[in-house]
């Protein structure tokens, strides 16, 4: 009994940590998600790496939200994982405020959301900000 | 001096014979080797870990969720059973200790790479909370040797009082309840935790964390009523019933002649039981007087402490009885510069501290010299 105990104690975090991961997965992928856009950012956090900070601007004719929902409910802010050196010149892309609509899709449950991508001006951000780059590197046109 | 030199004089002073020297000369040569192999290899290891870090970190946005998942999953898998196949091989146990170790650091970096692939928005100290709470009952019952434990004790120490005040502010508003929670934390906590160092199924087991967890609860509970003194300060600004002091209070008391009835404790726990209750009756104090008072403030701690030396001075700890004199000297220190900090200014200022810091330098190792021939 006590070794069971024992080895009970030891998978303890893997089998908890493992058991989040599969309903976090299963939220992810059946949670319904939204096209939202988002303002505001901080891309720096010192635990987590790099990451957009942002809130929803649900109110934004342009968002798409639940029906028949209560707006308080719905989540105010989240965050989006960039690799570091993407980070500084998304903030740039965001400060220079030249008219580009950054979209969060989050799934969303109850008052939390997962944004699962982030697309600028309709197309995935990677591309987005490649095409930014090129434009900076060019100079105006 | 190197130790041949020494082992030398030490022969020609009569201290050891010359057979002891050689014994000892052949001991450190062996260690020495053991050493210089255990060296390499774990700088090989290092090496080879570093290595594969930075490859990672430097693909890192190239590696799909899943393999990221997986892989960490694999490695914390990994931990557990070499902890497991090694922790009651004495021969392995520093290996089983390593294994522990990264195994409790990794699980927090796997949380934190669950938040990042899913992009959770919780806070740090959520994910704190998770980590510290799923791997303490691992750590209790792997860990055996002392830097495990004292580890996990900083963590304790650090993040349980914090979690369960932060827990109550954010449920209520109610100062009774939060003064409630907070002097029944203070009291209680240490109780608990000396309660399951003492466990004598639990000490014969693991006697290091058992031994941490008893040096921690003393610690817990002179460090919450040191921090009590603080109330003299600014115990005006809310307003709370003076029956919650009062009803821990009377605990304390009650608690302190009622364990010290069981036939169970030795006279050192029964001592070790008044000094964690006494704690617990000073946490109070504070919230009973009512009082805004830097005197106050000092005469508590200095009370406190000397009253803690008292109880170590019979258990026969001479170290913290030197420690508890050294705080209660600083405290008087502290206690000069908020009487009469605005002469520091002046020359007359700097004069009178530095005969003030001489004059309590000489009384502390006066009254240290003291205690510990009392001790000894």
């Amino acid at each position: 009994m006590t070794r069971k105990l024992s080895l009970l104690a030891l998978l303890l975090p893997t089998i908890v940590l493992l058991g989040w991961v599969g309903c976090l997965t299963w939220r992810y992928n059946h949670a319904p998600a939204y096209d939202v856009v988002i303002t505001g950012y901080d891309p720096r956090d010192i635990v987590y790496g790099k990451y957009l900070m942002f809130t929803f601007d649900w109110q934004n004719p342009q968002s798409s939200k639940p029906a028949d929902v209560d707006m308080a409910s719905l989540p105010t802010s989240g965050r989006f994982y960039v690799p570091e050196w993407d980070a500084m010149d998304l903030q740039t892309m965001i400060q220079r405020n030249e008219g580009h609509v950054f979209m969060a899709n989050a799934a969303l449950t109850g008052k939390n959301a997962m944004v699962r991508n982030l697309r600028i001006d309709g197309q995935p951000w990677q591309e987005a900000l490649a095409a930014w780059r090129k434009t900076k590197q060019n100079g105006p046109q | 001096m190197s130790l041949n030199g020494k082992l030398g004089k030490w022969v020609d002073a009569g201290l050891i014979t010359a057979a002891q020297r050689d014994a000892i000369q052949e001991h450190e040569r062996k260690f020495a080797g053991s050493r210089w192999k255990a060296g390499m290899a774990s700088s090989g290891l290092l090496s080879v870990v570093l290595g594969l870090s930075l490859i990672v970190a430097a693909n890192w946005q190239f590696i799909s969720s899943d393999i990221k998942l997986v892989g960490h999953i694999i490695i914390n898998l990994a931990l557990s059973v070499l902890v497991w196949k090694w922790h009651g091989n004495p021969a392995r146990k520093t290996h089983a200790e390593v294994a522990l170790f990264l195994l409790w650091g990794l699980t927090l970096t796997f949380i934190a790479l669950i938040g990042q692939i899913f992009q959770l928005s919780g806070h740090v100290y959520e994910a704190i909370r998770l980590w510290f709470w799923i791997t303490t009952p691992m750590v209790l019952l792997f860990a055996q040797g002392r830097y495990m434990a004292r580890l996990w004790a900083v963590a304790f120490i650090i993040y349980v009082p914090f979690d369960i005040l932060s827990t109550t502010w954010d449920a209520t508003e109610s100062w009774n309840i939060r003064k409630s929670v907070l002097l029944g934390t203070a009291l209680l906590l240490p109780l608990g935790i000396w309660f399951l160092g003492r466990w004598q199924r639990f000490a014969s087991a693991r006697q290091e964390v058992a031994a941490t967890l008893r040096r921690l609860a003393v610690f817990t509970a002179l460090a919450a009523a040191s921090v009590a003194t603080l109330e003299f300060y600014d115990n005006f600004y809310y307003s709370y019933s003076v029956f919650v002091p009062l009803a821990f209070a009377v605990l304390s008391i009650a608690l302190r002649f009622a364990l010290n009835r069981q036939t169970q404790f030795t006279a050192d726990d029964k001592l070790t039981i008044d000094l964690l209750c006494l704690c617990g009756l000073y946490c109070t104090l504070p919230f009973l007087s009512y009082a805004l008072s830097d005197l106050w403030a000092m005469l508590h701690f200095i009370a406190l402490w000397g009253l803690a030396a008292a109880i170590w001075q019979q258990q026969g700890h001479a170290k913290y009885v030197s420690h508890a004199v050294t705080l209660i000297s600083l405290r008087i220190f502290i206690g000069f510069l908020e009487i009469f900090g605005g002469l520091m200014l002046s020359g007359f200022g700097f004069i009178g501290i530095g005969l003030l810091l001489m004059g309590i330098g000489w009384a502390t190792r006066k009254v240290q010299a003291r205690l510990k021939g009392g001790v000894s």
